[in-house]
């Protein structure tokens, strides 16, 4: 309520009690107001009083007061009435005027209601004319102060406040000590600073702060202060202001915000901040408005967009009161600054500055912390950290900053506010993140344990659960300690996330982990796991196929085969297929195997050849096949044995493998003397491949086993085609030397003859020894061909003949001879000497003539005798050469024994030479008396 | 260790105790003093063989000899005491002392079966079996010898070369029922003395009455192979290694036995096993030598026979293998003849090696 009003009201209260008979009260006369010049009035608290007094009597008889117009009638017929003493008038108007006020202001309310519209010239018409007739008749009565008074009121109501200004200005003029003199500089301040005489209103607006009435001097100082501002003379503004701030409990509270939101402004346009910083440190009485100030400047700032500076002010207040409580309105503009500034990494440096500003322990915390700004703060701290940790660990994802901030602003997130709440547990899960993506997999794997098992939240509970998995697992690849945490991470995930279609996959992680680290009994039972709690599902189906692994490395093969086999029925993934294929292929092999090493090899066997038969293709197969041949001959049955490696090469023929299994069960067929296998397989090695390195060596070696089994026929051929497919080789000589043999076993001499022949004729090197034996050979023909020939019939001729063969075959054993090969020299000389030994005796055993006498019988004989002896001598010394040959070459061969045996028996002087033995015979030793024994 | 305060109190003890009347503390435990009399008797012989029995008993043999030595020295009638010293000695390796001490024990008492068989075994031992055979056949002049010297008198009739008087001493033996313990001895002499058969039974009977001696094994062996029976000599042969690998006689005669069946690789092996075994026994090498020559390795043969002529230079069949390997097979004329000379100066009665000499030089005419 304005202060005019509330003199008006006391007026009007007074004129209630005013003894108008049964009429309504007149305004009474102030004391002493009888014409003669007023006494200073009463104070504005005795008005007060008064009008209060008055207002009340006013309402306690209102059935019985007349009526306001009654009474207008009344006065006016008072005033017009000629008896009235002048004197009365004054008084008189005062009250019409008062009257007239009353119902104005009814009507106005009324108008305001919406009832009747009332134009501003209309107002308090009549009021103000009973106030200025008052004025006007009578200027120098008591009352005319009041109409004064009145009227600056009224006209200010109408908004004429020229014409206000100049009533207030009579009532001063008037009565300068009137008691509404701080009122009216007030009112006249008004009306000039409303005018735009700023001047004007400095001079009301310091009359009443200089000199007024106290409850006056604050809201002076305040219009003093804006009419500075708007004079842009701003120290005195400030010091305006700063006098209404620094006024203590004598202004009022609104007025004092009003002061700072103004002295605030103020200071914005005098130098913002610095301009602030130098009234506090000028003042520092009012350093408790400090905060305040720098919030209202920061917002000033802000409001005119400067929000740069908005940012500065905010953060100097909050530098400067570090515990005010307007700390936390402070951060909220800056945080807004910045949100208009896009200054994103402004605003996260701010916030991650917060836990320190405002943490646990800070000068903020210890004032506030416990009371209702405590809540606040945790708020925006909660926020402000949340999107720092967010942001740094964003851009750091981005490769723009460091993961360690973000993790520093998780970890302190979470040890303030706990992973309990969503936003909370959302951090946590953040945070694990982030530990990951910093290599910290240790601490991220139990962070990640951590979100998996949070009681409060699920959100991210498999998720955590999976990535925990993945973080141990490529810590366990550096340390394979943590496998026993891997395996409770992976059960872990199946506990806590039952429902998850993800479990069958885990689960067969940890049994493909478990199984990886040899821990093959523990990843079978996980396996059997996944395939009875989730049958039908893929990694179950997987599972089957690792459940046969698992009794595979236990070496329970038997179980294996029939895991593996199971498991292939089931329709396994296109990439396992073959190795579940292999696993069968192995078990079984491992059957026959562990068996095979009990000693039980035809048992084992069983299974070898089982394999054999199902895949007979098989790399196992082929080592089943040579393990059952080996476990063959174990058991003494060569034949089988061999008879297996053949199979082997039938199966992979043409492969190494068949090339071996062939040169192995040759070298069986040998041990049994199986000459007819042995140049089976070899003649099947040489068909392979005649191309091969070595396919010379093959050939041979079948002739000769061809030539060993007695096939005659086949040892010629393979013999020939030696000596047609490798011209080259050294042994042709050989080949067609041993061809030679063949044949003439055959009875085929003649070719026999031309092969010894072409034998003898082959040249190179290392070929003479066999041209030798060829030599020899052509020798022996000659040799057998002159034992037939018998000296009987035309004794000449025979003779002639049989000498003829004899020259002939001591030629080719010359040139047999003559080729340094002991065993050939030696069988040559022996030859050679058993010929004349054999010339001897046909000689001797010839045909006698029939028709000689006696004596010329026993002539014929003496010559006989006399042409053989010779012979013997000859023979002798082929044996003589043959046996020192032998001692100078060091040889000993049968055909050197055959010489001794001869000589000995031709020449048993020289030659005959029994040895003596030495056998051991030991007298024994005398038995001890009484011994046992009898 | 002891504080100096108490050693002080425990020498002022002693010296107290020292001045108590005797001169020094004794040394050891005093004898009994005999009483009064008996200290002038002198020592009774038997006495002395009770100490010797005792010595010897407890397997000290020095005091067991000087005891018996003293026995016999008061009564040198005591046969006892010579056998006591007899066994004794011979433990002390004393072989000459305890042959003396067995002939005084034979000839004080005529015999028995332990001092025959000692007194031959140690006169072989010592090579004069010869004269304890003599010595033996004296003791019953008279009279048939008991079953235990005529063993005795057998074996010492083998080791000095007389397999016919060995044989009728020890058939004699065989005879009275001591077959079985002489059974191996009566084999040999059968054996020796051209009886191959009869060596079998004996041999028979050795190795039923003693299997596990590899000897009754290699006599059957023996008498396997003087019939001809080469295959179970070469089993008894084995049955006789088997119970010891390294029995001498055994490996020699299998060897032997491998080489008359053409087995040269195994004769060869045996032959140097049995070297090995016994490196000092030519008979070895010389088969080993006739082994190396029919395989044909005749300087290898000529080394074999000069190793066994380097441990048994007297080996006479050393001697002659080695001339024919010279001469038949290396062609060395010279030496072959030097060791015909050398074989005839051990067997002069030899009738092949003088023609041998003289065909030696014939050829090495020849040759020029």
């Amino acid at each position: 309520m304005r202060w005019g009003t509330l003199v008006l009201l006391a007026a009007l209260a007074g004129c209630a009690g005013a003894p108008v008979g049964s009429g309504p009260p007149v305004p009474a006369v102030p004391p002493g107001d009888t014409g003669a010049p007023a006494e200073p009035g009463p104070s504005l608290e005795d008005a007060t009083w008064q009008a209060r007094a008055r207002l009340e009597a006013l309402r306690s008889v209102p059935s019985r007061a007349p009526r306001a117009g009654e009474l207008i009638r009344r006065y006016e017929a008072l005033l017009s009435r000629p008896g009235t003493p002048e004197a009365r008038k004054p008084e008189i108007l005062l009250r019409l005027a008062e009257l007239a006020y009353r119902e104005e202001e009814a009507a106005l309310q009324r108008a305001y209601a919406g009832e009747e519209p009332v134009s501003p010239a209309e107002r308090y018409r009549r009021a103000v004319g009973y106030y200025e007739r008052l004025v006007g008749a009578y200027p120098g009565s008591p009352q005319a102060l009041t109409a004064y008074y009145n009227l600056g009121y009224l006209y200010g109501e109408r908004g004429e406040w020229r014409r206000s200004a100049e009533a207030y200005r009579q009532v001063l003029a008037r009565d300068p000590r009137t008691p509404y003199g701080d009122e009216i500089h007030m009112r006249l301040g008004e009306a000039a600073f409303d005018a735009g005489d700023l001047d004007e209103a400095v001079a009301h607006y310091r009359a009443v702060a200089e000199g007024g009435k106290p409850e006056y001097r604050a809201s002076a100082l305040y219009k003093l202060g804006w009419c500075y501002f708007n004079l842009e003379r701003y120290p005195e503004a400030v010091e305006a202001f700063h006098r209404v701030l620094a006024g203590g409990g004598g202004s009022p509270e609104d007025l004092r915000r009003e002061t700072l939101e103004v002295m605030a402004k103020t200071l914005l346009d005098w130098g913002g901040l610095r301009a602030l910083r130098g009234y506090l440190e000028d003042h520092p009485e009012v350093r408790a408005q400090g905060p305040a100030l720098h919030l209202l400047l920061g917002d000033l700032f802000l409001e005119s967009s400067r929000y740069p500076e908005a940012v500065e002010a905010y953060a100097a207040g909050v530098e400067a009161y570090p515990a005010a409580a307007e700390c936390l309105a402070m951060e909220r503009g800056i945080m807004a600054a910045y949100r208009v500034l896009r200054d994103v990494e402004g605003a996260m440096e701010r916030r991650e500055s917060w836990p320190a500003r405002y943490g646990p322990g800070s000068p903020w915390d210890r004032a506030h912390g416990a009371g209702p700004l405590g809540a606040e703060r945790d708020a925006l701290v909660e926020e402000g950290l949340r999107l720092a940790a967010l942001y740094r660990h964003s851009r750091a994802q981005r490769g723009q900053g460091e993961l360690g901030r973000a993790l520093g602003l998780y970890r302190t997130y979470l040890e303030w506010f706990g992973d309990r709440t969503e936003e909370g547990y959302e951090v946590a899960y953040r945070y694990a993140g982030a530990l990951r993506e910093a290599g910290r997999l240790r601490e991220a794997a139990d962070a990640y344990r951590r979100v998996a098992e949070n009681p409060s939240q699920a959100g991210h509970r498999e998720d955590a659960s999976y990535r925990r998995i993945q973080v141990l697992a490529r810590m366990a690849r550096d340390d394979p300690s943590l496998l026993d945490e891997l395996v409770a991470a992976h059960e872990d995930y199946v506990r806590l996330n039952p429902g998850s279609p993800e479990v069958p996959r885990v689960l067969l992680d940890e049994g493909d982990r478990l199984l990886e680290a040899g821990r093959v009994e523990e990843s079978l039972g996980v396996y059997q796991r996944l395939a009875a709690g989730h049958p039908g599902t893929p990694e179950a189906v997987r599972a089957a196929g690792r459940i046969a692994r698992c009794h595979f490395r236990l070496g329970a093969y038997a179980e294996a085969e029939a895991a593996a086999r199971a498991a292939l029925g089931k329709g396994p993934p296109a990439d396992e297929v073959p190795a579940l294929r292999d696993l069968v292929v192995y078990s079984v092999f491992k059957q026959g195997e562990v068996l095979e090493a009990r000693g039980l090899r035809a048992e084992a066997n069983r299974h070898f050849l089982r394999l054999v038969e199902e895949f007979p293709r098989s790399e196992a197969a082929r080592i089943a096949l040579y393990r059952a041949a080996e476990n063959l001959r174990a058991l003494g049955r060569e034949r089988e044995a061999a008879g297996l490696l053949e199979r082997l090469a039938r199966l992979h023929r043409g492969s190494d493998h068949a090339r071996q299994a062939l040169l192995l069960s040759s070298r069986i067929h040998r041990g049994l003397g199986d000459w007819e296998g042995v140049a089976r397989d070899l003649e099947e090695l040489y068909r392979m491949d005649p191309g091969a390195r070595g396919a010379a060596d093959v050939l041979m070696e079948a002739a000769l086993a061809r030539e060993r089994a007695g096939d005659r026929a086949g040892a010629a051929r393979l013999l020939a085609a030696f000596a047609r497919e490798f011209r080259d080789d050294p042994r042709v000589a050989e080949a067609l030397y041993r061809e030679g043999l063949a044949l003439e076993g055959l009875g085929r001499t003649a070719e026999a003859e031309g092969r010894y022949l072409r034998a003898w004729e082959t040249g190179g090197d290392g070929s003479d020894h066999a041209r030798a034996r060829a030599a020899l050979a052509l020798a022996a023909l000659r040799l057998r061909a002159f034992r037939r020939v018998e000296l009987r019939g035309d004794l000449a001729e025979r003779l002639r003949e049989k000498e003829r063969l004899l020259e002939e075959a001591l030629g080719w054993l010359t040139r047999a001879a003559g080729l340094p090969y002991a065993d050939v020299v030696t069988e040559a000389l022996y030859r050679a000497g058993e010929a004349f030994e054999h010339m001897k005796e046909a000689i001797l055993r010839s045909e006698r003539p029939r028709d000689l006498s006696p004596a010329e019988l026993e002539e014929y004989e003496f010559l006989l005798e006399e042409r053989a002896f010779p012979l013997e001598e000859r023979a002798v010394g082929f044996y003589r050469k043959g046996v020192r040959a032998a001692r100078r070459w060091g040889v000993y061969d049968p055909w050197v024994a055959r010489m001794y045996a001869r000589l000995e028996d031709l020449v048993p002087w020289a030659y005959r030479r029994p040895e003596e033995p030495a056998v051991v015979s030991e007298v024994p030793a005398l038995p001890a008396p009484g011994g046992g024994g009898g | 260790m002891m504080r100096p305060g108490i050693a002080l109190l425990v020498l002022a003890c002693l010296a107290v105790a020292g001045c108590g009347g005797r001169a020094a503390a004794p040394r050891g435990p005093e004898p009994p003093r005999p009483l009064l009399g008996e200290a002038t008797r002198p020592a009774l012989p038997a006495e002395r063989l009770g100490e010797a029995r005792a010595a010897l008993a407890r397997g000290e043999y020095a005091r067991a000899a000087d005891a018996a030595r003293e026995a016999r020295a008061l009564n040198p009638s005591l046969v006892e005491a010579w056998r006591v010293e007899a066994r004794a000695r011979q433990a002390l390796g004393d072989p000459a002392g305890s042959l003396e001490a067995w002939e005084r024990v034979i000839s004080l008492s005529g015999g028995d079966p332990e001092a025959f068989r000692a007194y031959a075994a140690l006169a072989a031992g010592l090579g004069r079996a010869e004269q304890a055979r003599a010595r033996l056949r004296e003791v019953r002049p008279d009279g048939p010898p008991s079953p235990a010297l005529a063993a005795t008198l057998g074996w010492l009739a083998l080791r000095t070369g007389r397999p016919g008087e060995a044989r009728e001493l020890l058939e004699a033996v065989w005879a009275s029922g001591e077959a079985g313990r002489y059974a191996a001895l009566v084999g040999r002499a059968r054996l020796l003395a051209g009886d191959p058969a009869g060596a079998a039974a004996a041999a028979d009977r050795a190795v039923e009455a003693r299997p596990r001696d590899p000897a009754g094994w290699t006599l059957r062996g023996d008498a396997a192979r003087a019939r001809g029976l080469l295959a179970a000599a070469r089993s008894d042969y084995e049955r006789a290694l088997a119970i010891d690998p390294g029995h001498y006689p055994a490996l020699v005669n299998l060897a032997v036995t491998h080489l008359d069946q053409g087995d040269l690789e195994r004769a060869e092996a045996r032959f140097r096993r049995a070297a090995e075994v016994r490196p000092g026994r030519p008979e070895a090498w010389n088969d080993l030598g006739l082994v190396l020559r029919s395989r044909g390795r005749f300087r290898e043969a000529r080394d074999a026979y000069l190793r066994a002529l380097e441990v048994d230079p007297s080996f006479a069949p050393a001697l002659r293998n080695l001339g024919i390997c010279l001469e038949k097979y290396l062609g060395d004329a010279d030496r072959a003849v030097e060791a015909y000379r050398r074989y005839l100066e051990l067997r002069p009665g030899d009738p092949e090696v003088p023609r041998w000499i003289k065909a030696a030089a014939r050829r090495k005419e020849e040759a020029r």
